[in-house]
């Protein structure tokens, strides 16, 4: 599907356009900016982080346990002698994946099971949206939290069990903007040229449901990391020794009266990457809000 | 047929013929994004009591900026007033403090915009919302409120029982009379009525115009009229000023702009009007476009669209000359132009 | 407007019953055996296979469904916990006051916190207030709140010794971290909304109108303004506090509260399927209740929704 929506030539010269538009008005916010920077910079250093961390984020040194922030250890150690700041870093390839993927999966298929709905509408759409009621009638962290309990722990679980949670929002919003696409006369012009449903769907309708799409996976990675921090910490997600951001707040929890660094540095790093991509989000959502000129 | 306003009527002295608003060079910026946009560059007029006066000129041509000057009700940011005076019966309003203004707006001057639609409060019932005129200004208790705005939505021909309903339960033309009443309730001096007719259907148009005017007449209130509709100027004006990139660029009577238009532009706007009793079957378009407010042409501003536009109008700012008597022209060939 | 609510009250219960059955069948296909959960597995498979039919699970998954349902809605019976044999819904309704007591006073912190913040940020637009509330919201967004719980604890528990670390044993006093701690994503939300929905709502046509009448600025912002800008709060707020319940459960278990969220830790690590079934399907009746409400704080504050449900005579057209 979105190979479909990239490929025919002319499309592509009118998004680059466009892109180059919206860029340019990215550009401007210097928030969004610096978030742009911040995640690129996390997302590298996860990818890198076995050559780029001063340790490996397993070995412990039972010699040097709870040692405080020092030179040697610039985030100090936990309660194995593992470094803290080289599991950060290893960490990440976990916390952002799981946001990452969890929200593309969930965008991807809310993207299509919102296509359906509002391309068909009739009854394929009623019964596609009182399914999403009942979803959505379900707290977000609570569905994850049942998802999670039977699938049990484990990172792709906890993948799956945010995707399913967020797949509604996206499903909605797609279904809103083909809604309001439809009614525009360029798909009647598609149609009676006798275009099938799908090629409308995907080359004329999807593309332009997008740009709120592009906003709210950005925030949705942000809300995906805090859940999965969430699920980690109450035994659900990611488990320990997996440097999981969210688990090793989990582990160091029992020690934070003597050895606070345990807790404080992980939450402020996932703070940190959750900080940026909201920034990004506003930045991206003010750039394609064409409401919004200066 | 109103009793309240009529023994209102009376108490105000006939003084026609003096002066009721002086605005002096008044200056007006927009800042956007960096950018500068002179919205209005040394407007001049003087209202006479019981006059009307109509503003007439493109859209973005500096109109309402105008009239909400006077009111001080520009959004700043970005709107700022950077120069000028604005006589308001011998007080300088864009000197006058906060607390002055408010006894100003709504008592003495009253503002009707251009859209009804969003003119009124979505939460407030039209009632409350008139009410409030009343309380500020007059400090009328709850009761004594509902009184007068019963007697005012009759007047503009809302049935008063429907006091308490909601905007959205009103048509276009509905709204504009209420907000209408709501600008008459304090029987106020002067009314700006900034396009009040044209977000309104072409049928409604009419009667709304020519209620302003009735009620105008009656209260011998002075008004100015924001227009780009020549045939509204006809119809209710005394005076006539044309504005064109944040300027006056002619002015005088309405007779006196109607039958000897000098100005191009001035010319240019009757032209583009249809005729019913000339034999011309195409009309005349003013070429190109209005000028872009961040980036004016030296000169004067009209020289880009001007046919008869020479070396001298491209350089230096020209001043208003009295071409006839009472008849103001910002063009240097103004003298020359009525061989044209 | 009592016909809405009753339209609206029965329209949940279709999606109450659609949430029974989807919980229902996730947890259907939960592996692991209950009995030898129960049992342990030193049992005989005689001993299992007599356990399985006590509790019914030898029975289809049609069956087991309907006994379930039929339970909940005539009983309303969420079945027995495997650990304890005590009933599920009996345990859900001593705990859940406590996450409610959180969720509560977390989405009243929040309010009443939020709104003026935003209104703050959006009446001094373009100065250093709206960035420095702008950025105190973007961070109360950002951070998870039970790493704000932890912090808070290290700070005013452990540092300072100010306020209780845990338990519910100080009365109110020990709902005052895990309050603060749950309010922060909701508070940072609200301000956010509240600010941007009242920087469009200065702007709109008839702010202007107010100020032409000569209404004082503070009436203008708080009268016309705010009531407007705050249509759109209302939605947030509710799903503030929807997230603040689910916040809640994780919350409780920094500070050992024993509400629905500790419950359901608990029953999750000891595979008590019943109780964590119940524990969400309770969950979802009371988020779907607090949706109903937000319809109806909506149909309150909108005249333009309210003349909806409202049998008025509308008349549209000139004179």
């Amino acid at each position: 599907m979105r190979n479909e929506m990239t490929s025919p030539a002319g499309r592509k010269l009118k998004k680059s356009s466009q892109l180059k538009y919206i860029a340019g008005r990215l550009k401007r916010n210097k928030l969004a900016v610096a978030g742009l920077i911040i995640i690129i910079i996390m997302t590298l250093v996860a990818i890198f982080s076995p050559w780029l961390a001063p340790y490996q984020y397993d070995k412990t040194d039972l010699s040097n346990m709870f040692s405080p922030p020092t030179r040697e250890h610039p985030f100090g150690t936990d309660e194995l002698g593992r470094d803290i700041l080289s599991r950060i870093m290893y960490g990440g390839r976990y916390s952002l994946r799981i946001g990452i993927i969890s929200i593309s999966c969930a965008a991807v298929a809310g993207a299509a099971i919102g296509s359906v709905a509002g391309y068909f509408g009739g009854k394929s759409d009623l019964l596609i949206m009182r399914v999403l009621d009942i979803i959505q009638a379900i707290p977000g962290l609570v569905l994850a939290i049942a998802v999670s309990a039977t699938l049990g722990p484990g990172f792709t679980n906890c993948i799956i069990a945010l995707a399913i949670g967020v797949t509604p929002a996206f499903a909605r919003m797609t279904r809103a903007s083909i809604l309001n696409i439809r009614k525009m006369e360029y798909l009647e012009a598609a149609t009676s040229i006798n275009a099938s449903n799908f090629r409308i769907i995907s080359r004329h309708v999807l593309p332009n449901a997008l740009s709120p799409l592009i906003v709210q996976s950005t925030m949705g990675i942000a809300t995906a990391i805090l859940i999965a921090a969430s699920l980690s910490f109450i035994g659900l997600g990611v488990q320990p020794p997996t440097p999981e951001w969210g688990a090793m707040l989990a582990g160091g929890r029992n020690y934070i009266t003597n050895y606070p660094h345990l807790v404080i540095f992980p939450g402020v790093t996932i703070m940190i990457a959750v900080l940026s991509l909201n920034m990004l989000g506003d930045g991206l959502r003010d750039a394609l809000d064409p409401k919004l000129k200066d | 047929m109103n009793e309240a306003l009529d023994s209102k009527k009376e108490t105000r002295p006939e003084t026609e013929g003096e002066t009721l608003l002086s605005v002096r060079d008044l200056q007006v910026i927009y800042t956007a994004s960096g950018q500068v946009i002179r919205a209005v560059n040394g407007v001049s007029f003087d209202l006479k009591k019981g006059q009307t006066l109509g503003l007439v000129g493109e859209t973005g041509a500096g109109k309402t900026t105008i009239a909400k000057s006077i009111l001080r009700i520009l959004p700043d940011p970005p709107a700022k007033i950077v120069g000028g005076e604005v006589h308001f019966e011998g007080e300088d309003l864009l000197k006058a403090p906060v607390k002055r203004m408010g006894e100003i707006r709504g008592k003495k001057i009253s503002m009707v915009f251009q859209d009804p639609m969003t003119a009124l409060n979505p939460v407030l019932t039209i009632g409350e919302q008139i009410e409030e005129v009343y309380k500020l200004h007059e400090k009328l208790n709850h009761q004594k409120a509902a009184e007068k705005i019963a007697e005012m939505l009759e007047m503009v021909g809302i049935p008063s029982e429907r006091y308490n309903e909601y905007p959205h339960q009103f048509s276009g033309g509905m709204k504009q009379r209420i907000v209408i009443a709501m600008a008459l309730s304090c029987n106020p001096d002067l009314l700006l009525a900034d396009e009040p007719t044209t977000a309104l259907d072409v049928t409604i148009q009419a009667q709304i115009l020519d209620m302003i005017y009735r009620l105008k007449q009656e209260h011998k209130m002075s008004m100015i009229m924001i227009t780009h509709d020549l045939g509204v100027i006809a119809e209710v004006c005394d005076e006539v000023a044309i504005v064109y990139a944040g300027e006056i660029i002619e002015k005088g009577s309405k007779e006196e702009i109607f039958d000897f238009p000098t100005h191009p532009y001035t010319r240019g706007l009757f032209n583009s009007l249809p005729s019913l009793n000339s034999d011309e079957t195409r009309l005349k378009p003013i070429p190109g476009m209005p000028p872009d407010a961040s980036d004016l042409p030296k000169g004067c501003h009209f020289n880009p669209r001007c046919a008869y536009a020479t070396e001298e109008c491209r350089s230096g700012r020209i001043e208003m000359t009295e071409v006839r008597p009472g008849h103001y022209c910002r063009c240097i060939h103004a003298a020359d132009m009525e061989a044209k | 407007m009592g016909r809405y609510i009753i339209k609206r009250l029965l329209m949940i219960i279709p999606v109450a019953i659609g949430v029974t059955v989807l919980i229902f069948t996730i947890m259907y296909f939960t592996p692991g055996d209950p009995a030898t959960i129960i049992l342990g597995s030193n049992a005989s498979a005689e001993q299992l296979k007599q356990k399985n039919a006590e509790l019914g699970l030898d029975k289809g998954y049609v069956q087991r469904l309907a006994d379930y349902m039929g339970n909940l809605i005539l009983k309303q019976d969420l079945g027995k916990s495997y650990m304890n044999n005590r009933s599920v819904s009996g345990d859900i309704m001593e705990r859940f006051p406590r996450t409610l007591t959180i969720a509560f006073f977390s989405i009243l912190i929040a309010i009443v916190i939020g709104i003026p913040l935003g209104i703050a940020a959006a009446v001094n637009h373009y100065k250093w207030q709206d960035s420095v509330a702008m950025i105190v919201a973007l961070f109360g967004v950002s951070m998870p709140g039970f790493w704000v719980a932890l912090m808070l604890v290290l700070l005013f528990a452990l540092k300072l010794a100010l306020l209780p670390a845990m338990g519910i044993g100080d009365g109110l006093r020990s709902y005052i971290l895990p309050c603060i701690a749950c309010s922060f994503g909701g508070l940072a939300t609200i301000a956010r909304q509240t600010r941007s929905s009242m920087l469009e709502v200065i702007r709109a046509d008839y702010i202007v109108t107010a100020r032409a009448k000569g209404q004082v600025e503070r009436v203008v912002i708080y009268k016309h303004a705010l009531r407007n800008a705050l249509i759109p709060v209302v939605t947030d707020a509710v799903t503030s506090f929807g997230l603040m319940l689910g916040g809640a459960l994780v919350i409780e278990t920094v500070f050992s509260i024993p509400g629905l969220g500790v419950y359901m830790v608990t029953a999750i690590n000891s595979r008590d399927y019943p109780a964590i079934q119940g524990a969400v399907v309770f969950m979802s009746i009371v988020f779907s209740l607090v949706m109903l409400l937000m319809d109806l704080i909506y149909a309150f504050v909108d005249p333009r929704i309210k003349s909806q449900y409202q049998k008025s005579k509308r008349r549209i057209g000139d004179a």
